[in-house]
């Protein structure tokens, strides 16, 4: 191997695999006056940031000023934060534990069982209580992990916090079975719900020799007995346990403790490891003062050295070792990696990497190794691409995925994608590495994290160009990128209302669809009123903009802007909402002017609230509108004297306007014709008036034979002659009473309506005999030929048709007369032709 | 028995599957045996989505309409399909509280959205917390090949008499989900309000989307049309068959009910009962017809009869075993012709019996002297005989409102005279009839000259010549007046679209008419006027043709009803289109006659009924 002895001199062999520790970063803080083993550290997985707390059970040189503070560090050790943890809190008492969620806030919790969330950048974010027990108790130990936290009291309860959101709110305590112990466990691990086999969460507690599992229902032993086990850790799966014993025993378990899958003798007696935690997800890392002690899946172990005290952070495919000087990462070497690097490998993938070398010092060496490799090609090829993506040195980045390319050459069809991703990943990687962001990924934690979490991070630390640009670059959504930008611009506010709102705008206004609901909230809660609603304008979604300006207080711009949107709920969603919340005189002023809104909140009124629609009229100066309310209300009286009274007053309201003198009318007329139909009801039993119209009360009138009756309502109500005729014919047909019917026709030479209507009714009732009487009085002679030819009389309608010179007729009446007619009726005809 | 919409130049049959399959999630969702209440607005969509047995296999136990009164008897899990209507809200209140506590689960399927307005009534009627709500997104269902419809039976009383938008809002987000299906639709026309409200929602929707739409556009047009735009049309006696038959048998979601005699002799007989027979393109023989003028259909139907009678026939001809099983085949064909054939000869002699009547013709007569503003006095006169025989008041109202609307409002004498008329004639309670109608626009006092004359001169709404045997214009389904809404489709596709309109003509119409590009992304190929590829070109030219090969599919969104008469003149249009390869889908809101639309503009008094015991203190 040409290039010195690579990577792999610093590899340590476990069994089948090797191992390499290479350090990331120099720290940038002040090495000399940090000594880790003083502090309680916290530090999130996949790179992220760290927070120091002093330790206060270990004794301390004397203060060196920075007091009691929290600092929260990038890996590479760039102060990002310090946090007074009493200066916001409610509580005076000290720090148990802290921890980090996934979405990168920092979780303090107190002696008292006050929990207090912190962002990044150390600002307050909640604070809730974890026990309503441990106030008075206290806290004795504490876990958090990414989603929740677990509690125990000094009586050795437990409770279990999960978080719903980031902004922690209803966070609900729940109370884990009482394991029932009378000292403090040995050691404890919780396992977080999405990893437990019940989907909830469950506590591992190392009690006398045991371990009990509880739940929220009950604590089960596990019955194992080589405790008591002075340190546990659960493996980053879930899936399995590490348990060191007081006799200086390595065990690891099934979660279930169903397994025992490896057991260690360390040697080291009842001096228990300050740290004991995974490596990856299948080796072990106990910690003793500067000292890594690792063992591997087969019971081998290899030992590190520190120079100074050091904190051992799990991640899913190694650890990360922070030390006063340096940050590390020590994990597995791919295969990838290994099949290239390892001393006098043979494999394909290294000896294309060796023909690439030769290559570059022009030795035709370079064509011996590649035929060499010509069958697996591919393979080696993409184990140069994989490998490319472990390594942290840019250099050796550079020159794998060059020897990918040199392979590729070589091969006639190759999907360059796979080379292109990984290229393009290794440029996100090598920017969120750079020092001054300090987040030593490694390929397989970012493939695991997945970039959009990535970004949410980098904007969560402010890195919003970075992060622009990775989501330019990625081809991926920027609208979180910018809008967190905003927020955070708002925040610090620096400038104007004016200026900040351009320079938002500005920045925002390219992006299609993009929301500025949460910038504007963000501008509303920091005072910056007037800068919220120029925001708003900007927002596609009414549904979302609506509201705000509901919480905002801006009712009338909240109407406008639901109007303006034409979802009708939205409408609705304003007016209820002021509707409960403020009086009726604001609701009637915001609603005048918006016919929309005004008609809507009529609708919803007609149906839910009368009264309120009758105030709601009367307001707007629309008497004819509550008119119409009173009548409604008049039909749906219980008492007809109740009916008569709204009916009345509704005919004064009427009255009030010239626009419905024509209402006014027809109320009054009801009224008397009511009064009327009541009337009529009570002298007939067995007959129904009441509400019939004015036209049907007379025909029924007619047809029972109260004529008289009918005559008084005709004069009463000024009925017109023709309908009056027309009520009488058909009253009188409908009864059958013919000679009432000659009467009524006899009455006047001329009928208002003609003779055809009595003449039809006749036929219609089938007494042709009657028709007939009326039949002459018709003037049309195509009326009459019609008629006389429908009651049978063919003779006559010939006659008729003769005279009307209805040809086509008397055809047709040839047709179905009988033969004598009919040949009067072709004489008839002949005088045509 | 719904259309198999196998006909659609786009694929229709997804918007129903869609629809199935999100009902069958909830019903899924609720475990054990349910009862299905159903308003009863959407019993007839839910029967062009779904079917009983459908509905069975996914727990559903029973199924009953949602009317006032208790629920007896229903299963453990209570289903409610509703519109988010307040009415209902109060009906299904009053079941909840009317059942013991804790004998049933609600649950509230609200179709086609969720609102808070119906969420906040059950609130204040004191059971939401009973029930959980979900929103079931049936909007647009297909009807039949080229007909889709929201079916909100009230859309046009509430945008324009109650002022409540809701269906336009409904009208674009569905019209957003077409889009979301069959991608973006390049170009939108409008004419009218109503019209512009949709598009502009619409553009703004497009702009709340983050996402561009990759789908190939499938429709290349939309053109709204606001129901304001013309409204004599549907209050017009339609001479189509299937105008007639909704006029005088009235179709409901695709299906009429017929007496069972006019089945024929395979029908079901012996109850009496109306049975429910499908008028949609599953039918060859009434696809065919259901277009004509009525005036032709005798003949027509006649000749048919004959074909059938021929291929019976052929039996004699039939001699080698091939001939045997052509004649099988045609002679199947021929059966299921014999059948529909059957049914559609005594629908038309029962329409016939009504054609022929002296009544009809008077009406006809009446409607025609309107439409070419003469002789309004015998025309008044006419109507007021009407009023007098107490005839069915829509008639009337549709009467009155033809005049009213050709003339531009009617003198105030006449007005007043009128008015009276109907509300002696038929009650007190048309008084708010009446306002609703002059709220409308629809019945008015006069306000000086009418342009109509003006409308029909310039649109050639009254063509001199009609063919109805053989059309050569749309004039032909009102034998001789032309539905103005669908000569502007007819318009919007002549050459310089609706910009060649002049525009004092234009400006007869209500205002505005419009028209608009939407983007399209990138990449995305569309139909336009590109020649087809050449023989032997790049095969990628032709793929990228093959979207301007395909005619031009435009969908014709009306908003407010449809009339089957206008529906029939655009199917005419796309037929006589077949050189300039045009077609045409339509989507509405519902599908409306003359009666639909005025019984939306009816008030019905709620009374309650007087007892004699009340009566004591009254006196005249």
């Amino acid at each position: 191997m040409a290039d010195t002895l690579g990577p792999a001199a610093s590899w340590k062999s476990l069994h089948d695999r090797f191992y390499s520790k290479e350090e990331v970063y120099e720290m940038m803080w002040d090495s000399e006056s940090i000594n880790l083993a003083n502090y309680i550290v916290a530090a999130a997985p996949y790179g992220g940031p760290i927070a120091l707390y002093r330790d206060k059970t270990k004794l301390q040189e004397a203060s060196r000023g920075r007091g009691d503070l929290i600092s929260v560090y990038t890996s590479a050790g760039r102060l990002m934060a310090q946090i007074d943890p009493r200066a916001t809190s409610t509580t005076s008492s000290q720090v148990v534990t802290m921890g980090w969620t996934a979405s990168a806030h920092l979780v303090v919790v107190h002696e008292d069982g006050v929990v207090n969330v912190y962002d990044v950048h150390g600002s307050f974010v909640a604070t809730f209580t974890a026990a309503p027990d441990a106030m008075a108790e206290g806290v004795f130990d504490a876990k958090v992990w990414a989603g929740g936290l677990v509690v125990l009291t000094t009586s050795f309860q437990m409770y279990a916090v999960e978080f719903r959101d980031e902004t922690f709110a209803a966070i609900r305590p729940k109370k884990l079975a009482d394991p029932e112990l009378t000292e403090a466990p040995w050691s404890w691990a919780v396992i977080p719900p999405e990893q437990a086999l019940s989907r909830s969460v469950e506590v591992l507690l190392a009690t006398k020799r045991t371990v009990y599992a509880v739940d929220a229902s009950l604590a089960q032993d596990q019955v194992v007995s080589e405790g008591p086990y002075v340190r546990m850790a659960l493996s980053p799966s879930g899936k399995f346990v590490a348990l060191y014993n007081a006799a200086g025993t390595l065990y690891v378990h099934t979660v279930d403790f169903d397994k025992n899958l490896s057991e260690l003798d360390t040697k080291k007696g009842d001096l228990p490891p300050d740290q004991l935690v995974w490596c990856g997800t299948d080796s072990v890392i106990m910690y003793w003062n500067k000292v890594l002690f690792m063992v591997g899946p087969f019971s081998d172990y290899v030992n590190y050295y520190e120079d100074s005290a050091a904190a051992v952070i799990t991640e899913t495919d190694g650890v990360r070792i922070i030390t006063s000087e340096r940050c590390q990462l020590l994990r597995r070497v791919p295969n990838s990696v290994q099949s290239i690097f390892a001393l006098g490998g043979t494999e394909p993938p290294a000896l294309l990497y060796d023909a690439l070398e030769h290559y570059q010092n022009n030795s035709p060496k370079a064509y011996d190794s590649i035929s060499l490799v010509r069958d697996s090609l591919v393979d080696a090829v993409e184990a140069c691409i994989d490998a490319a993506g472990h390594m942290f040195e840019p250099r050796l980045q550079r020159k794998l995925l060059q020897a990918a390319s040199f392979g590729k050459c070589f091969l006639e069809m190759y999907d360059p994608t796979k080379f292109v991703e990984m290229a393009r990943n290794l440029r996100v990687l090598n920017a969120v590495r750079f020092y001054e962001v300090g987040m030593p990924l490694t390929y397989a934690q970012y493939l695991e994290l997945t970039p959009q979490v990535l970004i949410n991070r980098l904007v969560n630390r402010h890195h919003h160009l970075l992060a622009y640009r990775i989501c330019e670059f990625l081809e991926l959504p920027t609208d979180r990128v910018l809008v967190h930008w905003a927020c955070a611009k708002i925040v610090r506010g620096m400038g104007t209302d004016h200026e900040l709102c351009q320079a938002i705008v500005e920045k925002l206004a390219p992006v299609k669809g993009i929301s500025y609901v949460e910038i504007a909230e963000t501008a509303f809660r920091r005072g910056h009123t007037e800068l919220a609603t120029s925001l708003l304008e900007y927002e596609p979604r009414p549904a979302q903009q609506v509201p705000l300006l509901m919480t905002m207080r801006e009712n009338e711009l909240a109407l406008t802007k639901a109007i303006y949107s034409g979802d009708t709920d939205l409408v609705y969603l304003v007016l209820l909402e002021l509707k409960q919340n403020s009086s009726m005189e604001s609701l009637f002023r915001v609603v005048a002017g918006k016919p929309l809104a005004a008609d809507l909140l009529a609708t919803y009124c007609k149906s839910q609230d009368l009264e309120m629609l009758k105030d709601f009229h009367y307001q707007a100066d629309e008497g004819h509108e509550s008119a119409n309310i009173m009548v409604r209300e008049a039909y749906a009286a219980p008492t007809a004297s109740e009916r008569d009274r709204l009916l009345r007053q509704a005919i004064t309201f009427y009255a009030e306007s010239r626009e419905s003198v024509f209402e006014a009318n027809a109320t009054k007329e009801q009224l008397n014709l009511l009064a009327f139909q009541t009337d009529m009801q009570r002298q007939n039993p067995g007959h129904t008036f009441v509400n019939l119209s004015l036209s049907s009360t007379i025909y029924e009138l007619v047809v029972i034979g109260l004529v008289k009756d009918a005559d008084k309502l005709r004069k009463h109500f000024k009925v017109p002659d023709k309908r009056y005729s027309w009520l009488m014919v058909r009253g009188l047909a409908a009864a059958s009473n013919w000679t009432e019917l000659e009467k009524f026709a006899s009455k006047s030479k001329k009928s208002p309506i003609g003779f055809e209507p009595f003449a039809q009714v006749c036929i219609d009732g089938h007494v042709p005999r009657e028709a007939a009487k009326y039949i002459p009085r018709i003037p049309s002679h195509d009326t009459k030929a019609k008629l006389w030819a429908e009651i049978g009389d063919f003779a006559s309608a010939a006659d008729e048709a003769f005279q009307a010179e209805n040809v086509d007729m008397l055809i047709e009446l040839e047709r179905r007369a009988s033969p004598d007619v009919a040949s009067r009726i072709r004489t008839h005809l002949a005088k045509f032709r | 028995m719904a259309a198999n919409l196998s006909g659609a130049v786009v694929n229709l049959a997804a918007l129903r599957e869609h629809a199935k399959e999100e009902l069958m999630d909830y019903l899924d969702m609720i475990r054990g045996d349910k009862e299905l209440v159903i308003d009863s607005n959407l019993t007839g969509p839910l029967g062009l989505v779904t079917t009983v047995p459908f509905l069975q296999q996914h727990g559903v136990a029973n199924l009953r309409k949602l009317e006032a009164g208790a629920l007896r008897d229903a299963a453990r899990n209570v289903v409610y399909i509703t519109r988010p209507t307040l009415k209902n809200m109060k009906m299904i209140a009053r079941q909840i509280r009317g059942a013991v506590e804790g004998t049933h689960e609600y649950f509230v399927l609200f179709a086609p959205r969720k609102t808070l307005i119906c969420e906040r009534v059950l609130e204040e009627e004191g059971v939401l917390g009973d029930c959980t709500l979900f929103e079931f997104a049936m909007d647009l269902i297909p009807l039949d090949d080229d007909v889709l419809s929201l079916e909100m039976e009230s859309a046009f009383r509430e945008c324009y008499l109650d002022g409540d938008r809701t269906a336009l809002y409904s009208v674009a987000t569905s019209l957003m989900k077409i889009q979301a299906m069959y991608g973006t639709i390049p170009h939108i026309m409008g004419a009218g309000p109503a019209a512009k409200l949709v598009a502009d929602m619409m553009m703004r929707m497009a702009a709340q989307s983050s996402e561009a739409n990759m789908i190939t556009p499938e429709i290349d047009r939309v053109i709204l049309i606001d129901r304001a735009v013309d409204l004599v049309t549907p209050l017009c006696t339609p001479l189509t068959y299937e105008g007639l038959i909704n006029e005088e048998f009235g179709i409901k979601n695709t299906f009429v009910w017929l007496d069972p005699a006019m089945l024929g002799p395979d029908g079901p007989s012996g109850t009496g009962r109306q049975v429910k027979h499908p008028l949609n393109s599953n039918d060859k023989l009434y696809t065919e017809i259901r277009d004509h003028n009525f005036a032709i259909l005798g003949p027509l139907l006649h000749a048919k009869a004959e074909g059938v009678r021929q291929s019976y026939d052929m039996r004699h001809e039939v001699q080698t075993i091939s001939d045997v099983k052509a004649y099988v085949g045609t002679f199947k064909d021929a059966q299921a012709e014999h059948k529909s054939l059957t049914v559609h000869t005594n629908i038309t002699e029962a329409l016939m019996r009504v054609t022929r009547a002296d009544a009809f013709h008077r009406q006809l007569e009446a409607e025609q002297a309107m439409l070419n503003s003469v002789d309004s006095a015998s025309t008044v006169a006419y109507i007021e005989e009407c009023i007098n025989k107490q005839e069915p008041l829509t008639k009337v109202l549709r009467l009155i409102c033809i005049l009213s609307l050709t003339l531009n409002g009617v003198k105030s004498k006449m007005f007043d005279f009128l008015r009276r008329e109907i509300v002696q004639a038929y009650g007190f309670e048309h008084m708010f009839t009446l306002h609703n109608l002059e709220k409308l626009g629809l019945f008015k006092r006069s306000e000086g000259k009418s342009s109509f004359p003006l409308l029909v001169k310039n649109f050639n709404l009254l063509p001199d010549e009609v063919n109805e045997a053989d059309p050569d214009d749309i004039s032909y389904v009102f034998s001789g007046y032309a539905p103005l809404s669908v000569r502007l489709i007819e318009l919007a596709s002549r050459p310089g679209s609706w910009a060649a309109i002049p525009r004092p003509v234009a400006a007869l119409i209500p205002e505005p008419m419009f028209e608009a590009q939407q983007e399209i992304p990138q990449g995305i190929s569309l139909h336009d006027d590109l020649p087809p590829a050449a023989p032997g070109a790049d095969p990628a030219d032709a793929m990228r043709s093959e979207a301007a090969q395909r005619s031009r599919v435009t969908l014709v969104v009306y908003i407010g009803g449809i009339a089957y008469a206008e529906l029939a003149a655009i199917r005419f249009l796309a037929s006589a289109a077949t050189d300039r390869r045009e077609d045409f889908i339509v989507a509405t809101t519902k599908l409306i006659s003359g009666r639909s639309l005025m019984e939306q503009c009816m008030e019905q008094l709620e009374t309650r009924s007087v007892g004699d015991a009340d009566l004591a203190g009254a006196s005249f």
